[in-house]
């Protein structure tokens, strides 16, 4: 089952194009990544999987139901994540949770039941009593994961979770995704931050200016940018290295040596690390740092766009 | 279940703010005390004094029991003033120098009166009319049986009237008895802020979408908003009836769930006021400050601070038909003071013809767009 397809959606605020036909498929059990700088249309998108406002043109499939047709069932099966934390900070954590956990028809035993397992998987079961008004703004977002996931949704959409909060909490609402995935909920993982994409989606799509402009799984998307791999190779002395020896070594396109680091950029699909490996110990000079340079989203952002994500 | 759901967490965020609380109780219980105090201290604003009029054209019979009649209610603050010409009786009520104007002509008592439903009239016109009805029995009963009065003699008859007077157990009517009903019914006014928050709160706090992204249906949320508000501020009334009989010693009558039932009326109307200027005016503050412009204007033409007829101006007397107070605060006196229910279906209707009118526009409001 595909758990969201979207065919040539397009979707106007007025003159703005915030959704310019983007066809997109998520297949069930991903951590599926949408990249993108401020204002390309990523909460748009959510906005629309989750029923919460009309399209121009197009189709939005979720769980093979249409968004027009079935939206009450396509919303019982969501939990989402809002970009901004929306909590009443007047209600204790778990009258918070239990509210929009009741809205999804839990009740009873069920329902107390799974607030409590909530609010433990966001850690704030000890503050289960206290109200977010007092909370630290890592707290508020934890919470704001919280009631979002204790109906136990299909699909948990998480709109920029992280954003304006410090790295410790930050890391463990990554690892949070993780678990959450793992417990058999695809998700679908928005963020203007290159890292959190690469480290936890398992496919993403690059959004800019309303447009999907490229899709795939990291090594995908970093092998449409760049075909070869650079290698740092960091020596004592660079006295009896020879340039032209070094480029007779297959694959490698090109050699550049400053003071004492010499730069090979090779074919990316040619496996010849041990050549060069080997080039170095035939001479007998010792290496003394080796690094080696792998094109990130950001660099894939870059070289699409001309510009970074963020400015 | 899931309206409950809302209807729960809207009472939960009204009563656990402590502000909002404090302002809905404290504030209209203060102003009881206050306005209480200062009214029934100064001589010349006196709330309670009826002041009728009365020329006395009956039989030797009744001339005789009107005046035992007004000697009783003379110690109970209601004045009666002798008038020769009736045509001066009846201008000086067009003119509102008093309460009423009792005609004795025969046999019978006329009552001429113009504030429409002022509760010193209604209660001056209530006496009489039971002053009338218990006169006529006695008359009948004496020309049946002629010995019955001469038996009785004037001293029996005095005891009659005076049971008349106290039907009501209360007939002056205190300042504190005034404002602890209309400081009420301009508090509950106050309560639209309470609507206004309801979903003006939704959109800064962002959780507005959160519950549109629920599979709960508009309808559901809107309902479960206005009655979520409603029972807070029903709740708000409550302590505030209870603190003003208990610390004010305000008579709320006899009859308390017709009051409860006006009140809740008032209440609807207001919470609809209030949620669809949330929809409409897309920033609490304002809104916030549009209803504090209004309410002090329809709360004085509602008599809230001053009785309305006391001001002497005609020119507001005619303007104070427009503010839905006036009729709720009419309502309310009379059946607290005169047990009488004329004026409960006027005032029920006015509230919730109007609260009909602004949720049918919320809903309206709301379908087309999101918080
Ligand atoms: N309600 C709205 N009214 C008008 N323009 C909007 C609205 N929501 C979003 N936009 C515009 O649509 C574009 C995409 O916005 P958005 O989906 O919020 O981007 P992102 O979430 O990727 O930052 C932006 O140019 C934004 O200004
Ligand atoms: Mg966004």
């Amino acid at each position: 089952m595909k758990i969201v397809r979207m065919k040539d959606l397009t979707k106007r605020f007025g003159n703005i194009i915030a959704l310019d036909n983007v066809n997109l498929e998520i297949e069930e059990g991903e951590i599926y990544g949408l990249l993108g700088p401020n204002g390309a249309g990523k909460t748009t998108a959510i906005s629309i999987i989750c029923g919460l406002i009309s399209f121009d043109r197009g189709e939005v499939y979720v769980f093979d139901k249409d968004i027009r047709k079935d939206a009450e069932f396509i919303k019982k099966n969501i939990g989402i994540v809002p970009q901004d934390v929306a909590i009443y900070g007047d209600l204790t954590a778990y009258e918070n949770v239990k509210f929009f956990a009741s809205l999804y028809g839990l009740k009873g035993k069920e329902l107390k039941e799974n607030v409590e397992m909530a609010l433990e998987f966001v850690g704030l079961s000890d503050k289960a009593k206290e109200v977010p008004n007092k909370f630290s703004g890592g707290m508020k977002r934890r919470l704001n994961i919280a009631c979002a996931i204790a109906h136990r949704p299909k699909l948990i959409i998480m709109d920029e979770p992280t954003v304006g909060i410090d790295p410790q909490s930050r890391n463990h609402i990554l690892e949070s995704v993780k678990k959450l995935n793992e417990m058999g909920s695809t998700i679908i993982y928005t963020s203007h931050y290159m890292e959190e994409v690469e480290a936890i989606c398992t496919r993403i799509s690059i959004m800019d200016h309303g447009k999907v402009i490229a899709e795939g799984t990291k090594e995908e998307l970093t092998s449409m940018v760049t075909d070869v791999n650079t290698v740092y190779i960091e020596i004592g002395s660079i006295d009896g290295i020879k340039e032209e020896e070094l480029k007779g070594i297959k694959g490698v396109k090109d050699v550049e040596i400053k003071d004492s680091t010499i730069k090979i950029t090779s074919l990316k699909d040619v496996s010849n690390f041990d050549d060069i490996i080997h080039y170095f110990i035939s001479k007998n000079i010792p290496i003394r740092n080796l690094r080696n340079e792998i094109p990130d989203l950001e660099t894939v952002f870059l070289t699409l766009t001309g510009r970074k994500l963020r400015d | 279940m899931r309206i409950l759901t809302i209807m729960l967490k809207e009472i939960k965020e009204i009563l656990y703010d402590k502000n909002v609380m404090a302002i809905m109780i404290l504030l209209p219980i203060v102003l009881i005390g206050i306005l209480g105090f200062a009214f029934s201290s100064t001589s010349d604003i006196k709330l309670g004094d009826i002041k009728v009029i009365y020329t006395d054209e009956g039989d030797t019979i009744l001339s005789q029991g009107f005046d035992i009649f007004i000697k009783e209610t003379d110690k109970m603050g209601v004045k009666f003033v002798e008038i020769k010409d009736v045509s001066k009786g009846i201008s000086e009520i067009e003119k509102r120098t008093y309460d009423g104007y009792a005609f004795l002509k025969g046999k019978d008592i006329t009552f001429y009166k113009n504030a429409h439903g002022d509760i010193k009239t209604e209660i001056a016109e209530s006496m009489i009319d039971s002053f009338v009805d218990t006169f006529k029995g006695m008359t009948a009963i004496a020309s049946q049986n002629p010995a019955f009065l001469k038996n009785r003699g004037d001293i029996n008859l005095n005891r009659e009237f005076v049971k008349i007077t106290s039907i009501d157990r209360k007939v002056k009517q205190t300042s504190f008895d005034y404002y602890s009903v209309t400081m009420l019914t301009l508090i509950i006014l106050y309560g639209a802020m309470s609507g206004v928050f309801s979903i003006d709160m939704e959109r800064t706090k962002k959780t507005g979408r959160r519950i549109l992204a629920s599979p709960v249906k508009k309808y559901e949320i809107l309902i479960g908003k206005v009655l979520g508000v409603t029972f807070s501020v029903f709740i708000q009334a409550l302590i505030i009836i209870f603190f003003s009989k208990y610390i004010f010693g305000a008579n709320w009558g006899n009859d308390i769930i017709t009051v409860f039932v006006i009140i809740i009326s008032e209440i609807i109307f207001v919470v609809g006021l209030g949620v669809s200027l949330g929809f409409i005016i897309k920033n609490g503050a304002m809104a916030q400050g549009l209803l504090n412009g209004i309410i002090p204007f329809i709360a004085f033409l509602g008599g809230s601070y001053y009785p309305v007829k006391e001001m002497g101006s005609q020119f507001i007397e005619r303007l104070s038909n427009f503010s839905p107070i006036t009729w709720t605060n009419t309502a309310i006196f009379n059946v607290i003071w005169v047990g009488n229910y004329q004026y409960v279906p006027t005032a029920l209707m006015v509230n919730l013809i109007l609260a009909a009118f602004f949720i049918v526009l919320s809903a309206y409001l709301f379908r087309r767009e999101a918080f």
